[in-house]
């Protein structure tokens, strides 16, 4: 019954072709864990920097697990879109990561990709906009798949989490 | 050995010690030439002895190179002593060479005696002492060094160094054991001696060190624990211990660094060997196991352990030249490893466990996709690229392929099932009539009959017993013959016997069995016969038939005389059996008799024989009293024969009861068939009486009206629904289709679903009634192999009760076969034990061993096969059975891994109560402003418990009507919570406008601008000043206040009492405060009092909308007048006033009514009683006389201050959200919408009264939506007809709807909106309203609408329903009726009829007018109820929104079934009864009054009518005498009637009276 608070943030996304960005983030976790308090699953607004390269969400992360097992650590999955002038958005890319086990303040990059499609495609997107998504996203976490999935380097995005744990060690894990 | 080393150390010291003497006294060059002949001479003597002495086995090689290498060290030494020209030199020197002499030869024979004839070991014994002997040497040279100095200290060193050299001795032995790295330079012989030495020694030292360590007896006590602490000692303890030898022991390490030869305290002993062994002959010395083959040790016979088929596993790899070089260790060192015989097995080779790794990784790889295309044709890559592209873009397949229990799933065409449906067969059904349910329990009997009479038991019970008795005759035939031959064998007889007993055993079972069977089959019969006589009796009761079910009884008369010959048989036969097995049995006994008694005899002889002799001698006796052995008597049959007689005869058992009751004899042989189709149903036109013809009709016509479908779902994937299909006549659906369904992955089950559906009603009617499931057929099986299986299902109808569905689904499912006879299943995979995965089949693959196969039990690999085989099943089945699930596999998310249980989890009060705070239920209050406590024990079980449903006082003695009700909110609570959940997700729906704030254009509007220029500088009227609302948040904080404000009343009754006038005042009650205005007089009063009322929340969440307190409004006549005084003060006064309240009548407002409204406003009909005695009569008048002609009604004007903002966001949202998320009746919500945005952009439509949007949807029981007009039907409902026809008929058409309209409101009012007042209405139908006994409003003006309608039918009456604003009810429903100009507006709930146009008329406003072809919106709401005024067609006024002629909106309503009801005759009396004596109670408790009411009320609750008898505070009369001593002596008297209307509507009528005795 120990217990796991996630506090913190998502800062920010940068290194991605475009600066207007959003982000939506969903937590996962097994069947070991339950969630207590907070929201597992959100979307920042979008930031269109003035100056700059990095889109700073700010957003807010604040969850509260209790767990009877370690299987099934907490995970963030992110898919973060571009927002163009026309009000369409656009994917450009999907990433997770773990919570870090380890309590204290972390700070974590993580780094996205995005399915790439046919030649025909890029062009397409490249001119018109747009392009390719997976059909299921889960396929960005659960990793069986991923394999076959012709795909290109994205962004980072940036995490600024704060893990708390408790009563880890009344089950003889050291943290 | 320890005396060996001692006599080699005894004469050692001594030489030296002789040596110096003689070089004192004698010159130096004497002294040289001395110590050289001295020298030649002891290695002469050496070498002879080493000649003579040594054994001359090559394994002492090394001791003699070792005494050489010593003859030249010494000469060495003696050379260097020589040159330095040291005489003392020479000395040690001499005694080292005489030591190294004595010590070889010395030790080496007594060693080899020792030995006894182990050579080797005497060579290591020499090797041994070799190294022990040479210890002396530094020794020896530091004591000479010394002594050159100090003479006088060499008798003392000597004592020391042989105290030392024994220590030394001592601290090798140990050390070398101690350090294994050195010890691996020596052979493990020498450590073996060295360990033997070691520990003799160890406990020598102990023992001697103890003993001199008491003698010294000045140990301190550390000293002494450490000495018991430390068993073995280390050798600088000893040293330390020793004291004295401290010295030179220290000294020792300085006196090797000239040496070559390095030597430290403890070790010395084998470096210093070491090094003379390193410059002998190495190579010779260590043994070095040979990797070439060398001999294997033999073992006797080896033996191949893997072929006699015992399990040995795989040994780990070791390679050859290993195995070889420890065989050779084995072989040389043999007599080492004598004991060690272990270390080879059986097999002759080396003992070692199986490998313990798998030779497979747990999960093979999987073979990636990509690396395949490699070195394919260019064509083939091109196209797995495609694929992949395509893949990269679609939905990849699953990656767990490899656990899928099927092979090669890929394929182009999926696979096919097919599954087959046959049909299904009602065994019970809504629509059965009694006769239906009588044919489905005969059909039921008559299947089992049916299958009792094919399987033809009489004939193989018949066959068996004869097969029987012919086989025990044979073998007592046998048996006998054998008895009577010469060479009898007793154990083949004994074989004979055992046989026939065990026939004789079944014989009597299968005797019995027939005749349970028979029994069972004859009663089976009998059910039949009965079953059928019910049937016929039904069909003869009502003179008609529905089912064309006949049965065909055959009898064959049977002779009574035959029949009991075969019975008569039956007994004999039995009898004879058992006669001869209890003969047989007896005999048994009796042989065991017989040699019993010969024991006996026996024994009792040797006894008397003993007895004798002990009486010759003199000796007392005894007597033999042993008991003979009771002889056996032969079991008594008859008492077994009348019981088989009883049993075959009658059926009794032996306690007399019937249990297997047969066909008696003479009784006829009867079958029983039964015949579909006979056509003896009745066609309708023939049945003779006129409602059970239209019974049936209705019957028939609902019977075609329902269609029914099977849905096909592979494991919950919906695959296809069968066509819609109706009952046939009996009952039974007829399908009979084959339905294809492909598959990809085989689903685990085929799951079917019957469903059935209305054709008259909405879609929404479908209902589940049945499941059936199909296993997955196994791959070899197609449809064809298989038989049609009948699965059962039924279903229970709301209630608990019996099935109200319940039928057999015939079906089948398999696979599919192509025209060339391949079976479209996929293939099973194999699983293969040792990878523990599945494996596809290949042809050439070796399959599993069968069990008879295999070699071993033990070995792991056939483990699962094993234990099937326990089970006694066929691996290979079992196998398929593991295919689904069976298997072993290391889950992770198993139990064991966590921390805790999952219940753990969900108990914990502190999670619970997180989870609470998260949703919103726990808030500041529970927690009282403090954070949440860390821990569970913190928090108090009573926070984070769900908040409680009201409980049911009630529940304890529920009644049938209680019961119902408790239904009905159990339904309601259920339908509350649906909606409560579309509530909260409509919370969290926002439309554009709410959540963009678009900035308006800015338009400058000169007009406005322009405005004040042109307005008048004194306005004559006063601008209306906007009331500000307040919002929610702040309720709890500000004082609110309800304003009454009561204006003036009419028509209050007058006293009968001509001389009184009446005075009322109005009193305001509102939780529970009182507040009343002046007293006025006339029957016409004007008030004008402003009454304020404090309104208090319970607490701080409450939501305003939810309190349930009424505000009542009463009205009484303040009658006081004077008497004369009664008592011992009559004197004093003459005469008391007395003042009391008469009721004339009150009003209730739901505090709701005035929140959602803001305001009440306008005149309220009172409710009085029926009737007041002493008012509104003229005095005995008969009771018709004495009604009023109008009805007192009060004006007021309610209103909350400050104003509160209104809910009203909740109920946009809603719509908004059902709009946007259902998307049902998209086109009529359209318009519906259109509408609404016409009159919002009137600004005349938004007048203040406009609140109840007009719904032209609603939400139904279901929680659907349904359109309004789908509630009427154009033909109405027909009343119950026995409303009309009490005591005389009443034709009156009028006074008819009187009558209805007093039904409808005597059915109970509940209030549905209580979670949502006015903003959700829950619209039931009129037979879920009747059936419930409670509804709200609507419900009531839809039930009476219907009436009206049905009654209205011919007539040009109109009959709509009128959704508007009334008074005091706010937002309601009323039912407006149109009969030419007459214009008449009906209050369901109330049951009064109100002229439209009269003043008195509540409907203040109409939002619409429903009927049954559609919805007439009013254009102008404000114009109140004029706009009736206008007809429905005119344009201007109404906008008619057509209903759909689509099925979906056909209407809803069903025929109401007005017989039977739950409140019988004795519930009835029940009520009665327990009212009035609830009364009595309760008003002698309140106390003692003379005015009397009637009153009739509906019948709630009890609590309910409490509170309207307490409201006329009747029980206060003759309270207020303003004198102490006035003793009221008032009566009451209360009468209680209840009346029945059908479908249980209650009506009661209460007569109050008080009498005042004056």
């Amino acid at each position: 019954m120990a217990e796991v608070h996630v506090i913190g943030q998502i800062v920010g996304a940068s290194e991605f072709p475009e600066n207007d960005l959003f982000c939506k983030w969903e937590a996962h976790f097994g069947p070991a864990w339950k969630r207590l308090e907070g929201e597992v699953s959100g979307q920042t607004q979008v930031d269109c920097p003035a100056s700059g390269e990095m889109a700073y969400f700010a957003h807010p992360i604040d969850l509260h697990f209790a767990t009877r097992g370690l299987q099934g650590w907490p995970k963030l999955h992110f898919e973060v879109f571009h927002y163009d002038w026309a009000g369409r958005s656009s994917l450009v890319g999907y990433g997770f990561a773990h919570v870090p086990s380890q309590p204290g303040l972390h700070k974590i990059d993580c780094v996205t990709w995005r399915p790439t499609g046919s030649f025909m495609d890029e062009v397409s997107s490249k001119f018109v906009g747009g392009g390719i998504q997976l059909k299921r996203p889960d396929l960005v976490y659960e990793l069986h798949d991923r394999r076959n999935v012709h795909s290109t380097a994205g962004g980072k995005v940036h995490l600024e989490l704060s893990v708390i744990l408790r009563n880890f060690d009344k089950f003889g894990v050291e943290c | 050995m320890l005396i060996v080393l001692q006599e080699a150390g005894q004469p050692e010291p001594e030489q030296p010690a002789e040596a110096p003497d003689d070089a004192a006294s004698r010159e130096s060059e004497k002294l040289r030439g001395a110590v050289k002949t001295k020298h030649d001479t002891k290695k002469r003597r050496l070498r002879k002895k080493l000649n003579a002495e040594l054994p001359a086995e090559g394994e002492l090689q090394s001791a003699q190179a070792q005494v050489k290498e010593r003859l030249r060290l010494s000469r060495e030494d003696l050379r260097q002593a020589g040159g330095e020209a040291a005489d003392a030199a020479a000395a040690p020197a001499t005694a080292d060479d005489e030591a190294a002499g004595a010590a070889a030869p010395s030790t080496s024979s007594p060693a080899a005696d020792a030995a006894a004839g182990a050579s080797a070991k005497s060579a290591t014994a020499a090797v041994a002492a070799a190294g022990g002997a040479p210890a002396g040497k530094p020794l020896t040279a530091k004591a000479l060094r010394r002594k050159k100095l100090e003479e006088e200290q060499r008798q003392q060193a000597e004592r020391l160094r042989e105290q030392a050299e024994e220590a030394q001795m001592y601290s090798a032995a140990h050390a070398a054991l101690n350090r294994e790295d050195r010890l691996t330079r020596f052979d493990a012989a020498t450590a073996q001696e060295l360990i033997r030495s070691r520990t003799e020694r160890m406990a020598k030292m102990t023992k001697m060190s103890w003993e001199a360590l008491r003698e010294k007896k000045e140990l301190t006590e550390d000293e002494q624990v450490s000495f018991f602490a430390n068993s073995v000692w280390e050798p600088d303890e000893l040293t330390a211990a020793d004291g004295t030898a401290a010295a030179p022991a220290a000294a020792q390490p300085q006196a090797g660094a000239d040496d070559e030869v390095y030597v430290y305290e403890g070790e010395k002993v084998y470096l210093h060997r070491a090094v003379f062994l390193a410059k002998a002959d190495e190579s010779k010395l260590y043994y070095y196991p040979s990797a070439a083959s060398a001999t294997p040790v033999s073992v006797e016979h080896p033996v191949n352990l893997a072929e006699e088929g015992l399990y040995v596993g795989r040994r780990p790899r070791v390679t050859e030249g290993n195995v070889l070089r420890l065989q050779s260790i084995l072989t040389m060192k043999a007599d080492v490893y004598e004991s060690k015989k272990g270390w080879l097995g059986e097999d002759g080779r080396l003992r070692m466990l199986p490998d313990p790794l798998k030779d497979v990784p747990m999960r093979p790889l999987v073979p990636d996709d990509d690396d395949d295309v490699q070195g394919v044709q260019a064509q083939q890559q091109h196209q797995e690229q495609l694929r992949l592209r395509q893949l990269a873009r679609s939905e990849f397949r699953p990656a767990r392929r490899w656990d899928s229990p099927f092979a090669s799933l890929e394929r182009e065409t999926p696979w096919q099932l097919e599954v087959d449906i046959g049909g299904v067969q009602f065994l019970a059904h809504p629509l059965f009539t009694r006769e239906h349910a009588a044919v489905s329990r005969l059909r039921q009997l008559h299947r089992r009959y049916a299958r009792s009479e094919k399987s033809n038991f009489p004939a193989y019970f018949r066959d068996r017993i004869a097969a029987l008795r012919r086989e025990i005759a044979k073998l007592t035939q046998e048996a006998a013959r054998l008895e009577r031959s010469q060479n009898k064998n007793e154990l083949v007889l004994q074989d004979y016997r055992n046989r026939v007993d065990a026939y004789r055993a079944e014989l009597s079972t299968t005797r019995h069995s027939k005749i349970r069977e028979e029994a069972a089959h004859y009663s089976l019969l009998i059910d039949l016969l009965n079953a059928w006589r019910e049937v016929r009796d039904i069909r003869q009761e009502l003179g008609f038939s529905v089912t064309d079910v006949r049965c065909d009884i055959e009898e064959a008369v049977q002779s009574r005389s035959e029949d009991e010959q075969e019975l008569l048989a039956e007994i004999r036969d039995w009898t004879e059996e058992h006669q001869s097995a209890v003969q047989a049995k007896h005999q048994l006994v009796q042989a065991e008799y017989l040699a019993q008694r010969q024991l006996y005899e026996r024994r009792r002889a040797d006894f008397e024989s003993r007895r004798l002799a002990m009486e010759q001698s003199g000796m007392a006796t005894g007597e033999f009293d042993d008991e003979p052995p009771p002889e056996p008597q032969p079991e008594n049959v008859d008492n077994f024969v009348q019981q088989i007689e009883r049993l075959v005869r009658l059926g009794e058992d032996e306690f007399g009861q019937v249990t297997c009751r047969r066909r008696q004899p003479g009784e006829p042989l009867v079958r029983v068939r039964l015949l579909d189709n006979s056509h003896v149903t009745t066609p309708l036109n023939d049945i003779p009486e006129q409602h059970r013809a239209a019974e049936e009709t209705r019957r028939r016509r609902m019977e075609s009206e329902f269609f029914y479908t099977i849905q096909i779902y592979a494991d919950d994937k919906l695959v296809g629904p069968t066509e819609d299909v109706t009952l046939s006549s009996n009952f039974a659906l007829h399908f009979n289709r084959i339905y294809l369904v492909e598959v990809v992955q085989p689903p685990s089950r085929i799951r079917l679903q019957l469903t059935e559906h209305r054709r008259g009603g909405f879609r929404s009617a479908v209902r589940t009634i049945g499941f059936a499931s199909l296993p997955r057929p196994d791959s070899q099986t197609t449809r064809a192999q298989l038989n049609f299986s009948e699965v059962q299902f039924s279903q229970t109808g709301a209630d608990a009760g019996p099935a109200e569905y319940e039928g057999l689904i015939r079906s089948r499912c398999g696979w599919r076969s192509d025209s060339e006879g391949n079976i479209l299943a996929p293939m099973l995979k194999v699983y293969d034990p040792q990878t523990e995965t599945y494996v596809d089949p290949t042809p050439d693959a070796p399959k599993l061993p069968r069990l008879t196969e295999m070699r071993d039990p033990n070995d792991p690999a056939f483990v699962r096969l094993n234990l099937n085989a326990a089970l006694g099943q066929d691996p290979q089945q079992q196998q398929q059975q593991q295919l689904t699930g069976g298997y072993c596999r290391l889950n992770f998310f198993e139990e064991e891994f966590g921390f805790c249980s999952a219940e753990d989890l969900d108990t914990d009060l502190r999670f619970r109560a997180l989870i609470m705070r998260d949703r919103g239920d726990i808030g500041a209050e529970q927690l009282k402003g403090a954070p949440m406590p860390a821990f569970a024990s913190l928090i108090s079980k009573e926070m984070v418990e769900e908040p409680k449903r009201e409980t049911d006082v009630s529940r304890t003695r529920a009644s049938e009507l209680q019961k119902m009700r408790m239904r009905y909110e159990a339904k309601m609570r259920y339908v509350r919570e649906q909606v409560t959940e579309a509530f909260n997700a409509a919370k969290g729906y926002r439309t554009y406008e709410e959540v963009i704030d678009e900035a308006k254009a800015v338009v400058v509007d000169i007009l406005s601008l322009l405005r004040p220029l042109f307005s008048r500088k004194r306005p004559l009227k006063p601008a209306r000043e906007i009331v500000s609302r307040t919002p929610l948040l702040s309720l709890a904080m500000a004082p609110i206040t309800l304003s009454v404000n009561i204006i003036d009343a009419i028509d209050l009754p007058s006293p009968n009492d001509s001389k009184q006038i009446l005075k009322p005042f109005v009193e305001v009650t509102f939780q529970g405060n009182t507040l009343r205005t002046a007293t006025m007089s006339g029957t016409n009063p004007d008030w004008n009092a402003s009454l304020e009322l404090p309104f208090r929340l319970r607490n701080a969440t409450q939501k305003p909308e939810t309190i349930s307190d009424p505000l009542v409004l009463k009205v009484f006549n303040d009658r006081t007048y004077s008497r004369p005084a009664e008592g011992q003060q009559a004197a004093d006064v003459g005469s008391v006033v007395v003042q009391e309240k008469h009721f004339l009548g009150s009003v209730s407002i739901p505090f709701s009514t005035v929140y959602i409204n803001e305001k009440v406003q306008g005149r309220l009909q009172l409710r009085v009683p029926d009737l007041v005695t002493g008012y509104g009569g003229s005095g005995a008048g008969d009771g018709a006389a004495r009604r009023r002609p109008r009805a007192p009604a009060l004006r007021v004007f309610i209103t909350l201050q400050p104003h509160l903002a209104r809910p009203g966001l909740l109920q946009q949202a809603f719509d908004t959200w059902v709009r946007a998320t259902k998307n049902t009746l998209s086109r009529l919500a359209d318009e519906v919408a259109g509408v609404m945005r016409q009159m919002q952009s009137n600004p005349e439509a938004q007048v203040e009264e406009f609140l109840y949007h007009p719904r032209a949807f609603v939400v139904s029981m279901e929680v659907k939506e349904v359109f309004v007009s789908c509630y009427l039907s154009p033909t109405g409902l027909a009343p119950p007809a026995e409303l009309f026809s009490r005591g005389q008929e009443v034709t009156d058409p009028q006074h008819k709807k009187l009558i209805i309209a007093n039904y409808v409101s005597l059915v109970p009012f509940v209030s549905d909106a209580s979670a949502f007042p006015g903003l959700i209405d829950i619209w039931n139908t009129c037979e879920e309203f009747m059936d419930y006994q409670a509804g709200d409003e609507e419900e009531h003006a839809v039930l009476l609408a219907n009436y009206l309608l049905h009654l209205s039918q011919g007539t040009g009456t109109q009959i709509y329903l009128a959704l508007g604003n009334a008074v005091p009810e706010g937002s309601t429903a009323y039912v407006v009726e149109v009969d030419g100009n007459d214009k008449y507006v009906w209050n369901p709930s109330l049951g009064l009829r109100f002229n439209a146009m009269g003043d008195r008329c509540p409907l203040i406003s109409i939002d619409c007018l429903i009927s049954a072809g559609g919805v007439y919106i009013n254009k102008k709401p404000f114009e109140g109820v004029r706009v009736l005024n206008y007809g429905v067609t005119d344009q201007n006024y109404w906008l008619h929104i057509e209903k759909p002629n689509e099925r979906t909106f056909e209407c809803i309503q069903q025929p109401i079934n007005y017989s039977g009801g739950p409140v019988g005759d004795s519930d009835i009396a029940n009520i009665e009864y327990e009212i009035e004596i609830t009364l009595r109670k309760a008003i002698s408790e309140w106390r003692p009054r003379i005015v009397g009411y009637s009153m009739r009320v509906g019948y709630m609750s009890t609590d309910e009518i409490l509170q309207e008898v307490r409201n006329t505070k009747l029980h206060e009369i003759g309270m207020y005498v303003d004198s102490s001593d006035a003793v009221p002596k008032v009566q009451f008297s209360c009468v209680v009637y209840l009346h029945k209307y059908p479908k249980g509507v209650l009506s009661i009528r209460l007569n109050l009276m008080a009498l005042n005795r004056r």
